[in-house]
């Protein structure tokens, strides 16, 4: 059994999003691994060039189906920034709460799907069933189960009622009761401590050097939240913790996660609380004429990043960096001297999210090539 | 030799592959419940099987191969040859007990050659770890059958008929426990059949007949396991406590695979290693010591 090669993926039940990793074992452990992307490109940046603000808009909140609210909400930041434009109060509390709310939902779905991949099914069978009444809470405000489409350029899509507020009191209620007990599984189950204690660990310096963002950054004791550090909607008025944790192994960025739902609830219950009266303004064609900005918010899964730059009432130029680009660098150096059972712990511990992520690829001559930005730099600028 | 053949005996035999198949469709509905969802009906590996009997065969390199077309069906038929002896031994004579731990042993065997024939990597990491634990369970499960033998003091698996054994051998029914979850596959010692790691590890190759016989052989294992525990734990008497038994053991290790998740390969091992401790205590107890 010496030097055998096995694929992961592009399908494989241990990855929810296609990628090829090629992995050479020696026997039980890894020697050697290369991570191949490029089954999830959809050309997104090129798409964006050369269409109008409102239409960029669109494209952008179909970029990923899990983070459907960050990416929206990052374009709208970069784009008010541009018209130096401050919402009503009440647009920033509705934005706030549905931001929290598609976190709770991606927390939660990543937490089932992380127990499922050591096999605790029941977990995940759960994890959904709580992640249900979110989504349930999310189709009533938003009126869709994903790809929200919440964020407009100056306003929200729709006001919530009184009835809304209530529902989402009562289901959000129904999820924080259910929390502590998963808190306590987690923390408790042998099997778990067993599987996860000490598995793919990142340091401190590792996490700054490979410039990590996020829960995953966090988990290795790095204070790093843009909610906290560059304050956007209406995170500057709200209350809540910045969760970290100091071991950087995948229980670790477990907890931070579970933690962060927590806070997230509090969150919306001071929304609800707190929610400004007043009227949500109306959605009206924009006309831009010049203007380059960056945009920045904190996605579930760490730092999301848009640069737009506008030309002749058009989108010239959008760069889009999400936080999966930061910590796919990582994985392979994570994976060295490992066995094979811990390939799609590691890899769920970071939590990848491909659909954001992937960019560029040149097709030529019938060879598909990978660029990483230095390549492309190198070649095209 | 003595064939024992009574009216029960040829109706289980016979009827044992629909009742194994129930069995499957029992559990999946059993761990439905637990997870909170309604789960396919009991019916369900009735109609898979069927799906998978009436399927082509795909034409891969390892088809080539004739031990991957033979093993399924020799699987099946060495795991169907374990019901000789279990819950009431047909087949009996002095020391048949030596041939009922060879027949599972060699079931687990071809379980290992038709992973390594089926010429994927996924296949050939299965059977290695089917072969790395086997050393270890294989080993345990002859043990412990040993153990019950000296206990009772007889010849044949035909006398081995007392009630609550295990009680008064703790260790060795916790051993044998230990070895059923393994060649169950059930969590949290399915390491085998990682299906998040090594997709359905010897499976994965297999399509069509073979893998209906597979599919077979594998519920046919698990049942086995559950009427071996019924039987050495509990003795047979009565058919219907017997079955009562059974459910409730199903419903045991349902339960199980419900609440855990899984060891990792290296983990397992320790563990089986330490069983494998328990195991000989408890025959050094029942030879030398009188407690």
């Amino acid at each position: 059994m010496h030097d055998l090669k096995i694929p992961i993926g592009p399908q494989h039940p241990a990855i929810d999003e296609p990628s090829c990793l090629r992995v050479s074992l020696d026997g039980n452990t890894i020697i050697d691994s290369d991570l191949r992307f490029g089954y999830a490109h959809k050309g997104i940046e090129k798409l964006l060039e050369g269409k109008r603000i409102e239409q960029g808009l669109h494209i952008v909140d179909h970029i990923c189906g899990i983070c459907s609210v960050a990416h929206p909400s990052c374009y709208v930041r970069a784009v008010e920034k541009i018209l130096n434009y401050e919402p009503p109060e009440r647009v920033k509390y509705l934005r706030t709460l549905v931001s929290e709310l598609g976190r709770i939902q991606s927390h939660l779905f990543w937490t089932g799907f992380m127990l499922h991949e050591i096999g605790f099914e029941t977990m995940l069978a759960y994890f959904l069933r709580d992640r249900e009444h979110i989504l349930e809470v999310l189709e009533r405000i938003t009126g869709s189960r994903s790809h929200f489409a919440y964020h407009k350029i100056r306003t929200v899509r729709n006001d919530i009622s009184e009835e809304d507020e209530k529902l989402t009191l009562k289901k959000i209620k129904e999820v924080e009761k259910q929390i502590p007990v998963y808190m306590k599984t987690i923390r408790k189950d042998a099997v778990i401590k067993a599987r996860m204690k000490d598995v793919g660990t990142i340091t401190r310096l590792d996490a700054e050097n490979y410039s990590l963002v996020g829960p995953i950054a966090r988990a290795s004791g790095i204070r790093i939240d843009i909610r906290k550090d560059d304050p956007y909607e209406a995170y500057d008025q709200v209350d809540f913790e910045l969760i970290m944790e100091w071991d950087g192994d995948a229980l670790a960025r477990m907890l931070v996660r579970m933690r962060e739902v927590i806070e997230s609830i509090k969150i919306v219950k001071q929304v609800l609380k707190n929610l400004p009266k007043g009227k949500v303004p109306r959605s009206v064609p924009l006309i831009l004429e010049e203007g380059m900005e960056v945009g920045r918010v904190e996605a579930p899964r760490g730092e999301n990043f848009h640069l737009i730059k506008i030309r002749n009432r058009k989108i010239d130029r959008m760069r889009i960096r999400p936080p999966t680009f930061n910590f796919m660098s990582i994985f392979t150096k994570l994976l060295e001297g490992r066995k094979i059972g811990d390939i799609p712990v590691i890899l769920a511990s970071l939590d990848p999210c491909y659909a954001c992520m992937e960019r560029i690829i040149v097709i030529k001559d019938g060879k598909k090539e990978v660029l990483t930005e230095d390549d492309f730099r190198c070649k095209y600028v | 030799m003595i064939l024992d053949v009574s009216m029960f005996n040829v109706i289980l035999l016979i009827f044992v592959i629909p009742i194994s198949l129930l069995f499957e469709g029992l559990r999946r509905k059993l761990m439905a419940r637990l997870q909170n969802r309604i789960g396919p009906p009991i019916w369900q590996p009735f109609y898979d099987i069927m799906k998978l009997l009436e399927k082509g065969e795909s034409n891969s390199k390892a088809s080539e191969n004739i031990f991957f077309r033979i093993t399924p069906l020799l699987y099946l038929i060495t795991t169907f040859a374990l019901f000789l002896f279990v819950p009431f031994p047909i087949i009996s004579f002095p020391l048949d007990f030596i041939l009922f731990v060879y027949i599972l042993i060699l079931s687990g065997a071809l379980y290992i050659l038709s992973g390594f024939a089926s010429n994927s990597p996924y296949g050939s990491i299965g059977s290695m770890r089917e072969i790395i634990l086997m050393v270890c369970y294989e080993i345990i499960f002859a043990i412990v059958i040993i153990t019950f033998i000296l206990y009772t003091n007889i010849e044949s698996l035909m006398g081995l008929n007392q009630t609550l054994l295990f009680l008064k051998l703790p260790l060795a029914s916790l051993c044998l426990f230990v070895v059923a979850l393994v060649e169950m596959r059930i969590t949290p010692l399915d390491t085998v059949e990682a299906q998040t790691e090594i997709m359905g590890s010897v499976e994965t190759e297999y399509s069509g007949k073979d893998l209906a016989l597979l599919e077979i052989s594998k519920d046919l294992k698990f049942t086995f396991f559950i009427f071996l525990i019924a039987t050495l734990f509990f003795g047979f008497e009565n058919v219907l406590i017997f079955s009562l038994i059974s459910l409730v053991l199903l419903f045991i290790f349902t339960f199980l695979q419900a609440t855990t998740c899984r060891y990792r390969l290296d983990q397992t091992f320790n563990l089986l290693i330490f069983v494998l401790l328990l195991a000989v205590i408890e025959l050094l107890r029942i030879n030398y010591f009188a407690w």
